[in-house]
């Protein structure tokens, strides 16, 4: 990994078109944050490194579904829309 | 009506086929479920929930599903249903984009940040639930 120092408002360039810059580096409930922005051209997908992992786990999650769960979330959209409900 | 998912579902990457399955029940739910494996999800169509949704789908992922524009395509969010059914949730942030044409679909993670992974179905019940309107709900296992 290559680890270069960075102050606040200071930048490194990746490739000529991606720009990451340190644009704060704070403090919150006691524990040190740093803001970064990123100046890339669209096609690059830029996430947060735990995003796979949460989204991972979501699917996961939402897998764990039965029958019964469907029946009671459109029971539930009905409710809201207020439709008749004896289908 | 089946469908081939480009990389799979994250996951569940080594599963590719899966089918769309009408619910029992009228309304906007639907089952997603893999062809040769026992799994499946519940889906939703998000704009009858959220009708600011409108996400950019990236080019790249487009053209993955063999598309040239988003009108071409149906979205789906995949829904997570918790104890409580009220407090389901529906992943905004990686929405499944199916063309029924090309037969392919892909799960698409948006720009970070734009919208929840976690977006409720009902908030007014969601809202209704922690002013302690009705009830005591079950609070959910996510947060």
């Amino acid at each position: 990994m290559l680890v270069l120092t960075r102050r606040s408002g200071e930048s490194i360039v990746i490739n000529d078109d991606i720009k990451v810059t340190v644009v704060s580096v704070s403090t919150r409930s006691g524990r040190p944050y740093v803001t970064l922005g990123i100046t890339a051209p669209a096609k690059y997908k830029i996430f947060r490194e735990e995003i796979y992992e949460e989204i991972k786990r979501e699917n996961q999650a939402a897998s764990v579904v039965t029958a019964g769960d469907l029946s009671a979330l459109s029971k539930a959209w009905l409710k809201e829309k207020e439709l008749p409900q004896d289908q | 009506m089946e469908f081939i998912c480009i990389e799979g579902l994250l996951g569940f990457e080594n599963i590719h086929n899966y089918r769309l399955v009408e619910a029992e029940e009228p309304g906007p739910f639907m089952w997603l479920e893999a062809v040769d494996a026992d799994l499946r999800f519940i889906v939703a169509e998000p704009g009858l929930f959220w009708e600011d949704y409108l996400p950019e789908i990236p080019r790249e992922d487009l053209e993955a599903i063999g598309v040239d524009s988003v009108s071409e395509t149906r979205l789906l969010v995949i829904v997570t249903v918790p104890c409580d059914p009220l407090w389901a949730t529906g992943n905004c942030f990686a929405p499944i984009v199916v063309c029924e044409e090309s037969g392919r679909m892909k799960q698409v993670l948006l720009r970070d940040g734009d919208y929840p992974l976690k977006a409720h179905l009902f908030p007014e019940c969601v809202r209704n639930r922690k002013a302690g309107v009705s009830g005591a709900g079950t609070n959910s296992t996510q947060r």
